[in-house]
């Protein structure tokens, strides 16, 4: 049985999107078989696996692969007799690469497992830090502030307090997420 | 399914006789799998070889790219031992606790 141009074409388009998410899957699996031997080799074998970086040949070899397959897959739903759009429809649901894929799993569970083992006494430091900083850049902008609508512009006195506050509250936000990504590096570092 | 069984099915199949992609997914749909996915087939077909767990073949198809026909390879092979291995001692524990249950 030959499939149109418009289908044929159809599988082109799909096996080109789908392909690689198929070869992601495949390459996270074997991540997980190689994370059950010792932290060294893993590091060796990804190593490798860095190198092993998808080429264009290997993009291509596995497009074609899914498009022969797929070919296949919808002949045989239409020799069911189903029409072509929906036999393609069908073929298109069944081979649609799991979109929460091996990686995207894995992915979740480390933020997971990041925010669940996150200490209060971190979360409580970088808190009170965001705080000092945004009062103590406050109090600083409102003095400047002052000093500036007194002395120069004291036509706008009230703007200028404003102003001044206003940039020293930014300034301190500044400075506490400065100091955020400070505490969490180190507390990551320490975690490993 | 579990995909191990999957896996395990599929490699089996392969040492039967050399086979190409679809030609598994039929395979398995008739000795009664119908519920298995054809994708799920697809994928665990692209991790076999992946792990270099078969060997590939291609050869012209009328459908218009090559067809890749997989044969089992000897890294493939040990795997399939391991599975059967597996599949011996999972069979003998449940049908294990089944017998305890009836006592």
């Amino acid at each position: 049985m030959t499939l149109s141009k418009q289908a044929q074409e159809s599988i082109k388009s799909f096996a080109k999107e789908q392909a690689s998410k198929h070869l992601d899957n495949a390459e996270m699996s074997y991540f997980e078989s190689l994370s059950q031997k010792s932290g060294e080799v893993k590091k060796k074998l990804a190593k490798q696996m860095e190198k092993f970086k998808r080429t264009s040949k290997q993009t291509l070899e596995a497009r074609e692969d899914l498009e022969t397959y797929m070919s296949d897959y919808v002949n045989d739903l239409m020799s069911q007799g189903y029409q072509e759009e929906e036999a393609l429809e069908l073929a298109k649901q069944a081979l649609a690469a799991d979109s929460d894929s091996d990686l995207a799993a894995n992915l979740q569970d480390k933020y997971k497992t990041y925010y669940l083992t996150r200490s209060p006494e971190v979360e409580e430091t970088i808190g009170l830090f965001y705080a000092g900083f945004m009062f103590v850049g406050m109090a600083i902008g409102a003095m400047v502030g002052i000093l500036i609508g007194a002395f120069v512009f004291t036509a706008h006195f009230f703007a200028s307090v404003a102003i001044g506050t206003g940039l020293g509250l930014i300034f301190g936000l500044g400075c506490g997420m400065l100091k955020h990504g400070s505490v969490v590096n180190k507390s990551s570092v320490n975690d490993r | 399914m579990l995909k191990g069984v999957l896996q395990g099915m599929i490699l089996q199949l392969i040492e039967h006789k050399e086979m190409y992609g679809y030609e598994i997914t039929r395979k398995l749909n008739q000795l009664g799998f119908t519920g298995i996915v054809e994708g799920t087939v697809y994928t665990v077909l692209v991790r076999l070889e992946k792990n270099k767990l078969v060997d590939v073949v291609k050869k012209p198809s009328d459908m218009g790219p090559p067809r890749k026909f997989y044969t089992l390879n000897d890294k493939g092979k040990e795997e399939l031992m391991r599975f059967w291995e597996k599949w011996a001692f999972l069979s003998e524990r449940i049908e294990q606790i089944r017998n305890e249950g009836e006592e």
